[in-house]
């Protein structure tokens, strides 16, 4: 979404004309990134009322800090850094310094059908993963964020971004693939 | 993005499709406009510039300010009153009238009060009473300890410490204490931690009476290459020494010092806002302006106050404003004024009218290109307030260089060399220091119309990018210069300069990165 177009006008435009309190210009942003930016909280979360919860909050925050952000072009990483950072903020209020949570049940447990991996497996393998790494998943494999992003969620050098999804997506291939 | 491979293809889509579930049920106009109500956005945006703080103080200080102003306001906007009609629109519908440029050379102009040239005094924050800092020091046997819960933001770790005041008369905590982890056996380990936390300091050094809380934060980070590596050094035990003498054993709640420890200073947390401040202005305020602006030229505009409770408003004593465009990429360029409104003219906002004011602000001609943040604020931080899009946008026309000079922020004139940060040669240093975390300079004194700030950051002991921002401030509490702002870099060094030309001295410096830094400051003294 970078520098392109939405809603007739450039992302950097419309993300000053939102910190200048413009509302048809917030509401276009969150238009744009708000099922993204839910589907990462509840990565994270693993619990729809947090994320819910989390997205909100990361909104209000957006309404009023948006003005300070340097540069608009990069509202996609600053949007969901905010939104890692709160609903962070809310697993730890609930479950304390624990980071390994249950992850909600599915009403349905085969997942997609052409991917080879059971939702109840995939389940039980990001429950086995701290919130952060959930979040970091999401925003890369669900989400598209580029590393070059994701260093700017993390507040880690592109290659340092790279190395921890390595890490997580062999621990994950272990888990799904070998058992 | 490199390739993936057949197990990173099919975790992506199982990723999608478990997280569809999430909640996404948003009606995004319905949420911005219940932000706009609940939080108007002017005085957020001109929070930035150093207004809002403090409302009540500032109320007071408004009202003494203002009948000063209904003195001066009345002399120098006088000579308007025989040549200018006031219509007061019957109605609380906004004002359409589009800007007229006859508006701002003083003509009338049916349905718009003019603008009138009475400049006002920049807002000045009332300075809270000192805190009394004259009670004993805290001994150990004083204090209760609470450990609040880990907080953290973008690669910074948090843990807030609350110290009680358990005993019967009251005490002082100053400074930023030693700390020391504890291993299972009881070893003290120190952590030489860097005095400054990321998230700053608590609150100011203040007596602390029976019952009263003074907290510290103590910050680490957990996105250093030592915890990617899978390094960890937690102790379930810290121990904070006071400055007194004598420690306190606190849990470590988890806390990881492998990125490293900053601790601010001891600080009494603000009180809960048990003052109301003064309450909201009953007005509101719409500008209309043009889209568009160019450098160096006169933005005209207009702004609507309007009443919509069921009693006149009368602008007695007669309300200052401050109006502001702030616009640059890289170069940051905020131009602000204060002028009273013209009350000479138009003095009373009837029961559910409205009043419309011309307005004139000029740019200076190195106003640089692009959106801008453009704003209208009642001084005094209740409101009314109203911001506007406002595009600045070279004109090939010929453009009249403002006559008002501005506050402005300029790069170094020698951007191709941005490795220098060496202070000029020529010019007396004013201030140096140097640190990490967020730090408040000691006040400075400058004349002359400029300062150079020199500066360098370091993030390598952070182990990865991190943010540099300098924000300076004059007498009245007003940013006048902001550099590297939310840029994530692993080191750099450069100068800006800051012209000061209309501000007051003395000056202070806000520095907030957490890297290792320096900067210094020449000018004249």
């Amino acid at each position: 979404m970078n520098g392109k177009a939405m809603g007739g006008q450039t992302v950097a435009t419309t993300v000053v004309l939102a910190g200048a309190g413009d509302e048809a210009a917030f509401a276009q942003l969150v238009a744009t990134y708000h099922a993204d930016m839910a589907r990462v909280a509840f990565a994270a979360c693993s619990d729809r009322e947090l994320a819910e919860d989390a997205v909100q909050s990361a909104w209000l925050i957006a309404w009023k800090k948006l003005h300070s952000l340097r540069d608009p072009n990069r509202i996609r990483p600053w949007l969901f850094s905010v939104t890692v950072n709160e609903a962070r903020q809310l697993v730890r209020r609930r479950h304390g310094p624990v980071v390994e949570i249950d992850v909600e049940v599915s009403a349905d447990p085969r997942g997609d059908p052409s991917t080879g991996i059971e939702r109840v497996d995939l389940r039980r393998a990001l429950a086995h993963l701290s919130p952060d790494d959930r979040a970091l998943l999401a925003m890369h494999y669900a989400v598209d964020l580029s590393s070059d992003e994701l260093s700017v969620v993390v507040g880690a050098s592109p290659a340092a971004v790279r190395m921890r999804l390595s890490r997580i997506v062999d621990r994950l291939r272990k888990e799904l693939r070998d058992g | 993005m490199a390739e993936r491979d057949r197990f990173e293809l099919d975790l992506a889509a199982a990723l999608r499709t478990y997280l569809g579930d999430a909640p996404t049920e948003v009606r995004p106009t319905e949420l911005a406009h219940q932000f706009a109500t609940t939080y108007p956005h002017g005085r957020t945006a001109l929070a930035r510039w150093g207004f809002g703080r403090t409302r009540a103080m500032a109320w007071v200080l408004l009202l003494a300010g203002l009948l000063l102003a209904l003195v001066v306001g009345s002399l120098a906007v006088g000579a308007w009153r025989r040549d200018l009609a006031v219509v007061i629109a019957p109605s609380p519908t906004p004002a359409t009238t589009p800007v007229a440029s006859a508006a701002a050379t003083g003509s009338p102009t049916a349905g718009i009060v003019p603008w009138v040239d009475a400049p006002a005094p920049a807002f000045v924050e009332p300075t809270p009473a000192p805190y009394p800092t004259d009670a004993r020091p805290c001994r150990p046997e004083d204090l209760a300890v609470k450990v609040g819960e880990g907080g953290a933001g973008l690669g910074n770790t948090n843990l807030p410490v609350s110290f009680v005041n358990k005993s019967g008369s009251a005490c002082l905590l100053a400074g930023s204490p030693a700390i020391a982890g504890l291993t299972a056996a009881g070893t003290p380990v120190p952590l030489m931690a860097a005095e400054g936390s990321y998230f700053g300091d608590p609150g100011p050094k203040a007596d602390m009476g029976p019952g009263g809380v003074t907290a510290l934060n103590i910050s680490g980070a957990d996105a250093c290459p030592a915890v990617l590596g899978g390094a960890h050094k937690v102790y379930p035990t810290l121990r904070i020494s006071l400055p007194a003498g004598g420690s306190i054993d606190i849990p470590g709640g988890g806390f990881d010092a492998v990125c490293g420890v900053s601790v601010s200073a001891f600080g009494v947390p603000a009180d809960a806002p048990s003052a109301a401040g003064p309450p909201p202005s009953p007005l509101t305020a719409a500008i209309h302006a043009p889209a568009t602006a160019a450098p160096g030229a006169v933005l005209e505009f207009t702004v609507t106050l309007a009443n919509p409770t069921g009693a006149d408003v009368a602008l007695d004593p007669c309300p200052a404003y401050t109006e502001f465009v702030g616009s640059g990429d890289t170069t940051w360029v905020a131009t602000i004024r204060d002028y009273y409104l013209n009350c000479a003219t138009a003095s009373t906002i009837p029961a559910g009218g409205t009043l419309t004011f011309a307005m004139r602000l000029a740019l200076p001609a190195n106003q640089p290109a692009g959106m801008a943040k453009f704003g209208w604020d009642i001084q005094g931080g209740a409101g009314p307030s109203a911001n506007a899009p406002l595009e600045v946008r070279p004109s090939d026309a010929p453009q009249t260089p403002s006559a008002v000079p501005s506050v402005l922020v300029s790069s170094s004139p020698s951007p191709s060399s941005p490795g220098s940060s060496t202070p000029p040669a020529d010019l007396p240093v004013l201030l140096s220091l140097n640190g990490n975390g967020i730090k408040n300079s000691k006040p400075f004194t400058a004349s002359g119309d400029s300062l150079v700030l020199a500066y360098t950051f370091d993030c390598k002991a952070f182990g990865h990018a991190g943010n540099f921002a300098v924000t300076l401030y004059d007498q009245s509490g007003l940013a006048l210069l902001a550099v590297g702002v939310n840029e994530l870099a692993k080191s750099g060094k450069d100068t800006q300069t800051a012209y000061i030309a209309n501000t007051t001295a003395p000056f202070h410096l806000e520095i907030n990165s957490e890297c290792a830094w320096t900067v210094t400051v020449t000018g004249q003294p």
